[in-house]
């Protein structure tokens, strides 16, 4: 990094955000925002936990009832949010150059109505299987994915028609989750929480179902992030700097839906995500996704973590799903994004 | 037998043959420029010739060796090929867009080769960009960023280098130093130069063999000044033309009006 630093220093230079310096500048300054919204998840509730009180529990492991608190709901869900923000964060950043479209989000483009299909399908036909729903998720996600390439497919990828051929398949899943719901309605707890994607009452368990998904996604994701910036230079450019386009493209739309599916297997459909922060880190730290991956991620955390501490408080006692205030700053951000970009 | 050699092949694409039966062979660190009318198949075949298509029929050398069994990788490493309207990321340096042009020769993970660098730094140089290495891609004019994304394939050292109608959308000033840069680096790296133009009279000054395509297949190859006559015109484009010599002494070709038949 440091030679980075050194060889792309020039003080002429009109564009500061592609120096090394400024790009570690905003990953630092993304970390410290990830941090302060865990902490502040940690910190608010309905109970008030000083911080010091915090600090001690996590370092003693008590067994008060401030103790549990923390350690059985706070920071479970706290670190279900995070989890949940990096992935889909990471999901949308690399649909984004692999389908070539500034507004792929796994959730717009229906990724997410797979993963959730294939999702409701186990909780609510075969609810004995459910340590099975993440793989299951990946299944549906992938099945999605597929389905929208093969749709908007002529003779290449077209930003817009992968656009229209994903709100038709989120749309065309997303009814085959509603009638389940509807046939079934007493099965389902929570339903409504689900499909708007919400973090109430996640726990140990949760966090059990999303790590291990989060670590190895996260891990093959960074390491494509060459790849990622090659694809995003054009089919064309890509093969002939002599990468296997083709390849390149389905193990990155794999890595993206297994993020996504892991996400949605324990928040449900939690929209906007991986549109907004994607964008948002791409505004401040450029295209680069060697950069941009772990922007991104940061950021997802930051964002997620955030926004259900605000979801718990501002309506106190009565808890909003944290969806509900995604998609309340993700659907101008969208309107946003139409107008600037296609 | 040339550094490429292509041997009676069919491209077919979206079944249509686009490509008729063609045998051609590229003169090893010679400039070949491809002419023809536009639908003719002159990209197809370019982008035949880099491998970046599959043959229906027949089959392409790259060295002596046969191209479908050089992996891209290896492949990448001894040609570059600049396609038609190549678009970067908005926020891209021409500095990291050049620097792309290493993928080839680097590992999936793991420090860069030592002479990356330098060799960043010569593409820059022989394509006149260093002094806008920190610019972005996208601020700069046509005749620029069209030199930046021909550094980018310098980066990846090729022994071959294809070319696309570089010329296109440039005014003339920009269209002569583009190819000033490609005959520079044809004559003093030994780079063999295939090019599509549109411009016949460029092709004449700079070519040293003329391949002409005619709806897919190879209408007349050869060198400009024996291939190049106001006949061939007439039949290839449907153009009349009349010939003017230059100072230089060399044919100047002036298209007049369509011929009566097209």
């Amino acid at each position: 990094m440091r030679n980075d630093v050194v060889v792309h220093e020039n003080e002429n230079s009109k564009f500061g955000m592609n120096t090394g310096k400024w790009r570690m500048l905003v990953l630092i300054a993304f970390a410290i925002l990830a941090i302060l919204g865990c902490g502040v998840s940690l910190l608010k509730g309905s109970v008030n936990i000083s911080y010091t009180d915090i600090w001690r529990i996590l370092i003693e492991n008590g067994t008060g009832v401030k103790d549990q608190i923390i350690l059985n709901i706070r920071l479970p869900r706290t670190l279900v949010a995070a989890l949940v923000g990096m992935n889909l964060a990471l999901s949308g950043a690399i649909l984004q150059a692999v389908m070539k479209n500034p507004l792929a989000d796994p959730h717009i483009i229906g990724i997410s109505s797979g993963a959730g299909l294939a999702g409701v399908i186990i909780m609510i036909l075969y609810p004995a299987m459910e340590y099975l729903i993440t793989p299951v998720a990946f299944v549906g996600a992938m099945g999605a994915a597929i389905c929208i390439y093969i749709l908007a497919w002529k003779g290449g990828i077209r930003p817009v028609r992968i656009i229209l051929a994903g709100v038709a398949v989120s749309a065309f899943l997303g009814s085959g989750i509603s009638s389940l719901m509807i046939f079934y309605s007493d099965r389902v707890h929570g339903a409504l929480m689900w499909m708007v994607g919400g973090l109430a009452a996640r726990s140990w368990p949760h966090v059990d179902i999303i790590l291990p998904y989060a670590v190895v996604g996260m891990i093959l994701a960074f390491l494509g992030a060459k790849h990622l910036n090659i694809l995003q230079l054009g089919d064309e450019i890509a093969r002939g700097l002599g990468l296997q386009v083709e390849i390149t493209r389905i193990a990155m739309t794999a890595i993206a839906a297994l993020l996504a599916a892991s996400a949605v297997s324990v928040v449900g459909l939690l929209g906007f995500v991986g549109l907004i922060v994607p964008h948002a880190a791409r505004l401040m730290i450029g295209s680069d996704y060697r950069f941009l991956l772990p922007a991104s991620a940061l950021l997802g955390v930051a964002v997620v973590t955030f926004s259900d501490t605000f979801a718990r408080i501002v309506f106190s006692p009565i808890e909003l799903p944290v969806g509900v205030i995604m998609a309340f700053i993700g659907a101008p951000f969208f309107l946003f994004l139409l107008r600037r970009e296609l | 037998m040339g550094v490429i050699g292509a041997k009676n092949i069919t491209i077919t694409l979206n079944h249509k043959e686009i490509l008729k039966d063609i045998s051609i062979s590229i003169p090893e660190g010679k400039r070949t420029v491809i002419l023809g009318p536009n639908g003719s198949g002159k990209s197809t075949l370019l982008k035949a010739l880099a491998g970046l298509l599959k043959c229906s029929d027949g089959s392409i050398c790259f060295d002596k060796q046969e191209l479908q069994r050089i992996s891209k990788h290896q492949l990448a490493k001894q040609m570059a090929i600049l396609p038609q309207g190549a678009e970067a990321p908005k926020d891209l340096t021409v500095g990291d867009l050049v620097d792309y042009g290493r993928f080839p020769h680097r590992k999936w993970w793991g420090s860069a080769p030592k002479d990356d660098k330098e060799c960043v730094l010569w593409a820059l140089k022989q394509t006149g960009m260093e002094k806008f290495q920190n610019r972005l891609v996208s601020t700069l004019s046509g005749g620029e960023r069209q030199r930046a994304w021909i550094a980018m394939a310098l980066a990846q050292k090729p022994k071959v280098l294809l070319l696309d109608e570089p010329t296109t959308y440039l005014d003339i000033a920009h269209q002569l130093e583009v190819m000033n840069i490609v005959s520079r680096l044809n004559r003093d790296n030994g780079i063999s130069v295939v090019m599509v133009l549109h411009d016949i009279n460029h092709a004449m000054q700079f070519a040293d063999e003329i391949i002409i395509l005619k709806d897919g297949a190879i209408f007349a190859k050869g060198e400009p000044e024996k291939i190049i006559t106001v006949d061939l015109l007439e039949k290839v484009f449907g153009v009349s033309a009349e010939v003017f010599i230059n100072r230089e002494g060399k044919p100047v070709l002036v298209p007049m009006t369509l011929s009566k038949k097209k």
